[in-house]
């Protein structure tokens, strides 16, 4: 197999069991005025998680689980939201997004996109500066979330 | 009437105020070590001022922000239970003992109190250490095992790493290579004899008024970063990716042994996370969302 300018051969038994990638958007220009006020500057990210969850496991749940440990873990989180959501090719799926509360990194929103194909779940994480999100920003980044289609049988190999 | 003996060792500020049996209603080890210790002293139905929580959690080092996160939290699980008994005079209190079956009772922990004391499940996480003692990746090779307890979704794996965490920033130790680790015999004067480790009880010093206080303070962001460390070390949860993601966003490099600073909502249980809000209407692209 070969994937981000790595090629492997594992042994022929082995199945994929779970796939991470992560992109990173560009950090803020030197003349945002955040940056020469030496306020922390949100840098957008996208983290893409896949796994094999089962034919079984029922995508509310999962999302429901999701949202449980975030809120454990996240201490202080805040404006939590959990919604349905429909991916571009039709599938339906879930979103739950919250806005941290530490100060460095308070003016950060987070969402994680949730789609099931099958037994595959898909998490796409992305995370963005709230100061920026009006309508229009907000509705395309959702969009790039909505970008996540089923690709062939959309097993995890 | 005689009160029979404990087989937990109690120390001179506790000596048979608190029974075994009351003690093993406390699901936390770090609950029963103070109050074992005499830094929490609940009435007879297990009632204790929330300022006295803060107290206690002061005088072992917690400083302000998770101090907060616990005794909000500690309020919050036994709401309900302390209104029965207090109705509003119950406000800034929590009951100890009713914690066992509260919004935060999980699966997934070490199982060590679960019931009382469970000598089995202690030895089976004094088996994580690496030559007699444990620090965070050793916690977390325990914490994946305990995770794999049916039923345990992830809210209760969330839980039990925040909670051994906890445990080991606040009580563990240095070593020479810099990292914190707790012996087995410091596990075990916690887990079993909910007493300090001698190490830590070794750099207590008094105070002015000759109460103890500990020398080493466990801010929010220590805390919070092991909670970050062992999370992200089990690669593919999903606190790992939310903390990935915050790292991202400010710039940071985040290694595989390196730490954000999130993470303490519920640790040392209880602590009182707010609850998620339920579902909203569709949002579909291309319109408004909600």
């Amino acid at each position: 197999m070969q994937h981000a300018g790595l090629r492997l051969d594992p042994p022929p038994d082995f199945v994929v069991d779970q796939v991470m990638f992560s992109f990173k958007g560009q950090p803020a220009a030197a003349g945002d005025p955040r940056v020469l006020q030496k306020q922390t500057a949100i840098r957008p990210s996208l983290i893409v998680h896949r796994r094999d969850v089962g034919e079984h496991a029922a995508l509310e749940v999962l999302a429901g689980e999701v949202t449980a440990e975030l809120v454990t873990s996240v201490p202080g989180l805040s404006e939590l939201a959990s919604e349905e959501m429909r991916f571009a090719d039709g599938a339906a799926g879930m979103m739950v997004s919250f806005s941290f509360a530490l100060e460095e990194v308070g003016t950060a929103r987070q969402y994680h996109a949730l789609r099931k194909d099958g037994g595959v779940l898909t998490t796409l994480t992305l995370t963005v500066d709230k100061l920026a999100l009006t309508d229009t920003v907000k509705e395309r980044w959702l969009s790039v979330l909505a970008s996540a289609v089923k690709h062939g049988d959309g097993g995890l190999q | 009437m005689k009160v029979p003996a404990p087989s937990i060792q109690l120390t001179h500020t506790n000596a048979g105020r608190v029974s075994e049996e009351n003690l093993k209603k406390i699901p936390c080890p770090t609950l029963r070590t103070l109050v074992n210790e005499g830094l929490l002293t609940p009435d007879a139905s297990g009632i204790v001022d929330l300022r006295q929580l803060d107290k206690a959690l002061t005088q072992i080092g917690v400083s302000t922000v998770p101090r907060k996160l616990l005794t909000v939290g500690a309020e919050g699980a036994t709401k309900e239970v302390v209104a029965q008994q207090l109705g509003d005079m119950g406000r800034g209190s929590f009951n100890i003992y009713a914690l066992t079956g509260s919004s935060l009772d999980h699966k997934g922990d070490t199982q060590v109190l679960r019931g009382g004391f469970n000598q089995e499940r202690l030895d089976w996480l004094t088996s994580f250490a690496t030559n007699g003692h444990i620090g965070m990746k050793e916690l977390s090779n325990a914490q994946l095992e305990a995770a794999r307890e049916p039923g345990t979704g992830l809210f209760g794996k969330g839980l039990g790493v925040v909670e051994l965490t906890a445990l080991l920033k606040v009580f563990g130790s240095r070593g020479p290579d810099g990292r914190k680790t707790l012996s087995v015999d410091d596990v075990t004067n916690l887990f079993k004899h909910s007493t300090f480790p001698d190490s830590f009880r070794a750099q207590l010093k008094p105070t002015e008024s000759g109460e103890v206080q500990s020398a080493q303070q466990t801010g929010a962001l220590k805390l919070i970063a092991g909670v970050v460390d062992m999370s992200f070390r089990q690669v593919g949860t999903v606190t790992g990716r939310a903390l990935m993601g915050a790292y991202n966003a400010v710039g940071r490099q985040l290694g595989l042994d390196q730490t954000s600073a999130t993470g303490l909502g519920a640790s040392m249980c209880p602590a009182g996370p707010p609850t998620a809000q339920s579902k909203k209407t569709v949002h579909v692209p291309g319109e408004s969302p909600s």
